[in-house]
């Protein structure tokens, strides 16, 4: 057999397509916002849900700077929520972007996934992050010693072990970047 | 106002690009997607994505590059997701020795062992060697290859060798299974 047979084979594969009509994406579309609505929702209610309590808390707690603290935290949750709307309008190529030469896509692909990874904890802790640490420096007063290691802990440690992993992800993506850079200047 | 069942040119250019390229687009998801039942969602995802793309579509080039470029984004941000949830190696051209692995070989007619043994080489691709190798079995050459690519026409007739030797390779193996 030569490599001609291996195109006809290739070629011959019994034929799977299934016609998907316009008429069917456009109900698909339909779909597809309705179910991206549900997530907004759902994310606006989380979002919803730490303002009160953290709200409540910033309205009723005598001690000073978990009162700032509590409000420092719905703002950072309200950023995040802001920061997911604007990164879900970036994660959708373009109708340009779908039909760019593969390469250039691959590239644009990896460019995007290395930066989230690398900026991620940026956005999802650092918002929450000043809110946090005067909320609990608020618990230990009057006396700091009393500053609750423990649950600090719970918190920092799993985002501390989930930045190094993203960031050795992101390492990693660069290699593969400097790779295809170096196949599209060949 | 449109009507709910009105063609755009949209609807219609995809349509035309369905008419045209659907069996070589569902080809390429076979390269993309070893798994027969995900196949079909792999399948209406670049089906979708064609169809968004047509909004983009200004002639810049032939509706069939075009189409392949799409369907071929979509395949690699499919083996992209894969490689994310299985952390999967997949080979470069150039580190790649072919292997076949007979014990799956039992109870398969000649034609179907040389088609399991394409896409057993195919599926060891990393995302841009396996695109070429699909383009490269549906018959085109250097020049088409580069403009869907990206990559430069220098470039791909190398890979193309590569191909060349690999399923050469194979054909060996095949031929002399216990040698």
């Amino acid at each position: 057999m030569n490599e001609q047979n291996f195109k006809a084979i290739w070629q011959s594969q019994p034929n799977v397509v299934a016609d998907y009509s316009a008429t069917q994406l456009q109900q698909d579309v339909a779909g597809f916002r309705r179910a991206i609505t549900r997530r907004n929702l759902q994310e606006g209610f989380c979002a919803l849900m730490v303002s009160i309590i953290f709200g409540y808390y910033a309205w009723t707690l005598p001690e000073h700077f978990m009162r700032i603290g509590s409000a420092l935290i719905v703002v950072g949750s309200l950023v995040i929520l802001y920061q997911l709307r604007f990164r879900a309008g970036l994660q959708k190529p373009s109708p340009e972007q779908l039909g760019q030469p593969s390469a250039m896509y691959f590239r644009q692909e990896l460019v995007r996934q290395r930066d989230l990874l690398r900026g991620i904890w940026l956005s999802q802790f650092v918002p929450l992050l000043p809110g946090f640490v005067l909320f609990f420096w608020g618990m230990a007063q009057p006396n700091p010693a009393d500053f609750p290691w423990q649950i600090t802990s719970v918190i920092i440690i799993p985002f501390a072990v989930v930045l190094v992993m993203n960031l050795r992800t992101a390492q990693k993506l660069q290699v593969e970047i400097t790779k295809l850079d170096q196949q599209i200047a060949e | 106002m449109q009507r709910p069942n009105e063609m755009t040119e949209q609807d219609r250019l995809y349509q035309k690009a369905l008419d045209e390229y659907g069996a070589e687009i569902a080809r390429f998801v076979t390269g993309y997607e070893r798994n027969a039942a995900k196949r079909q969602d792999l399948l209406q995802e670049m089906q979708f994505a064609i169809w968004q793309s047509m909004l983009g579509f200004k002639q810049q080039c032939s509706l069939r590059t075009w189409v392949y470029r799409v369907a071929h984004n979509v395949g690699v941000s499919h083996i992209q997701r894969s490689m994310r949830s299985t952390e999967q190696h997949f080979a470069d051209l150039s580190e790649l020795e072919f292997k076949v692995d007979e014990g799956t070989e039992l109870g398969l007619s000649e034609r179907q062992l040389d088609f399991a043994r394409v896409l057993q080489l195919i599926y060891s691709l990393a995302a841009l060697d396996r695109e070429l190798m699909l383009l490269y079995l549906e018959g085109m050459d250097a020049l088409e290859i580069s403009e869907i690519t990206g990559l430069s026409t220098r470039n791909v007739a190398t890979k193309i060798h590569r191909i060349k030797q690999l399923l050469s390779n194979q054909l060996k193996t095949g031929a002399h299974p216990h040698e």
